[in-house]
């Protein structure tokens, strides 16, 4: 058997705190459109080869 | 990137696998015997990417959720509730998982990864029946840096996460609205 994957845990103490610190420094950003454009592009792509 | 006779599946019972190998032992396992099992008990579905004589690719997706626990009175996470409505605060957040994501040796360098990294955004950004804020992915240590590149960030950062065979981490969609 493989290595199980492995269960999100809940966030407590400095990880909980990077990780509200990481959510507000995205939540004051622009999108790049660039990758939006990229993210895009691989969708339609992959989307198109789903059977 | 040529995709003549290529194809994205879903997995099931009656797929027979075409060749694979990733280099990594226990990648190649989970394809060929766990991800039928996660799948049968509706934990994990796998999708393959294949060309007429390989499986290029394939990734296995979860729903997930984000949680964090809450200080009691503390100005830290006051700072981070003030602009949320009483009703809106919550803390837990809705996710994907990327449970498992390999791809073949014989197809490496040719950016699949990364393709099938943005399709799984794009999907979740373009294409949802439920809203999904963050993907998250269980990631070998050997493609932390693959992740870092994508954009992820480490959710958990004890010295005993970074020294497991693999570890969490986490992307922002939001980051693309």
């Amino acid at each position: 058997m493989a290595t199980p994957i492995k269960e999100t845990p809940i966030l407590k103490g400095k990880d909980a705190k990077n990780f509200l610190k990481a959510k507000e420094k995205v939540a004051q950003q622009k999108p790049d459109p660039k990758e939006l454009e990229r993210v895009r592009a691989a969708f339609k792509t992959l989307n198109a080869l789903l059977k | 990137m040529e995709f003549s006779g290529t194809r994205l599946i879903k997995l099931s019972s009656d797929t027979i696998i075409k060749p694979f190998d990733c280099g990594d032992q226990d990648l190649n396992d989970f394809l060929i015997n766990d991800a039928i099992n996660y799948q049968k008990e509706l934990m994990a579905i796998t999708y393959l990417l294949e060309s007429k004589d390989f499986t290029i690719a394939f990734f296995s997706l979860m729903n997930d959720k984000i949680t964090i626990q809450e200080a009691a009175n503390n100005k830290f996470w006051n700072r981070f509730r003030r602009n949320i409505p009483n009703a809106k605060r919550i803390s837990s957040y809705p996710s994907v998982k990327i449970g498992r994501l390999a791809v073949n040796n014989k197809f490496k360098g040719l950016k699949f990864g990364n393709l099938i990294i943005d399709y799984i955004k794009g999907v979740f950004l373009e294409n949802v029946a439920s809203a999904c804020k963050y993907i998250t992915v269980d990631a070998y240590n050997t493609t932390l840096d693959f992740y870092v590149k994508n954009g992820f960030n480490y959710l958990v950062d004890t010295a005993e996460n970074q020294n497991a065979k693999t570890r969490l981490m986490f992307f922002d969609l939001k980051s693309l609205k």
